[in-house]
């Protein structure tokens, strides 16, 4: 299974927690808590990075990298 | 109808809260989790979370906060009436906006937005530090403010009338039916769908300039005559769909505080897909 940027942001955490590193590096650093999982459902991996000002992209390639194992 | 608000919130930048970082009329608020404010915040600033200022009740997830809580709360934090009170967080504005939107409710008029994440201002050498501030508490007094809500009561009063409009700011799924979240999916009748983050420019992270949103309004029929009533499907969204157009000077906005949650499942609530 790959990580594609239009899945849910909690969705991905949720059954990869190892993306949590990569989503932290990023500028996530909370998504452990309540309110921060509670916003994780409503925005996709694609809105997280733009959130973040980051490229989607990008993100897609690391998050799944990060499951991979690298 | 609404009583027109003739104050609007503004939005600020990196620039400028460095500038006023230490001005004595000014509490600066970040909305991020408790855990993450206690990582580093701004410099002298307060933390207030959502779930400081949301409820359950009625089996609905996070409703306005009781007025008597919010005082107390604006009072452990240093707020009075007249404080400025400048919101940031992390995540397009989404929980500043929902602090905007209970503040205006309780009749709060100086209200100030970080424009962009904060981390910007974290990674550009700012002050970011993790000592909590020592605050003199205040006396803070709500006065209920009825014309930024909306009620299931008053939609159903409202949904012929021309001079009111509807923003769904949920996903397209939500706002089409294919995904549904309690009973039933769609949307309230007549809704024009405006994603929430519609509003941020991706490459920045920061509100897409001025003339583009208002524009970007006013061709799906938003305009500043009309009365907005902006939904999601618990009121988080919904208050930044709020925010956007209060920052853009819109006078007559409510928030649907139930939102979907409430519209979907109830009975004798209308629902077009």
């Amino acid at each position: 299974m790959r990580i594609n940027e239009d899945m849910d942001l909690e969705k991905v955490i949720d059954l990869f927690p190892e993306t949590l590193k990569v989503l932290y590096g990023i500028g996530y650093t909370d998504l452990e808590t309540p309110v921060m999982r509670h916003a994780a459902k409503i925005i996709s991996v694609k809105q997280a990075a733009m959130l973040m000002g980051a490229d989607p992209g990008r993100l897609v390639e690391d998050l799944n990298q990060a499951i991979m194992g690298d | 109808m609404a009583v027109e608000t003739t104050h609007k919130p503004e939005i600020i930048d990196s620039e400028w809260l460095k500038e006023h970082l230490d001005d004595p009329g000014l509490r600066i608020v970040d909305t991020r989790s408790s855990y993450d404010y206690g990582k580093g915040h701004v410099r002298n600033a307060v933390n207030i979370e959502l779930f400081d200022i949301v409820r359950s009740w009625g089996g609905l997830p996070a409703m306005c906060i009781l007025q008597d809580k919010f005082e107390r709360l604006m009072s452990s934090k240093g707020i009075d009436n007249d404080t400025k009170v400048v919101a940031y967080d992390n995540f397009g504005g989404l929980f500043s906006a929902r602090l905007l939107w209970t503040l205006e409710h309780f009749g709060h008029k100086r209200i100030m937005v970080f424009d962009g994440s904060i981390k910007t201002w974290r990674d550009a050498g700012n002050p970011f530090v993790s000592t909590v501030p020592q605050v003199s508490a205040t006396d803070y007094r709500a006065e209920h403010n009825e014309d930024n809500l909306a009620t299931k009561e008053w939609i159903l009063d409202h949904l012929q009338d021309q001079n009111v409009r509807y923003l769904d700011v949920r996903r397209g799924g939500e706002y089409s039916g294919k995904v549904a979240f309690g009973k039933r999916g769609g949307h309230i009748p007549g809704a024009v769908h405006i994603h929430w983050l519609e509003g941020i420019d991706p490459k920045t992270a920061r509100f897409k300039p001025i003339d583009e949103l208002r524009s970007m309004y006013e061709r799906n029929g938003l305009t500043p005559d009309k009365e907005i009533v902006a939904y999601c499907w618990m009121g988080l969204r919904a208050s930044h769909g709020y925010m956007m157009l209060r920052l853009l000077g819109y006078p007559k906005v409510r928030t649907y505080d139930s939102s979907w949650s409430e519209w979907g499942d109830a009975e004798g609530c209308a629902v077009e897909k």
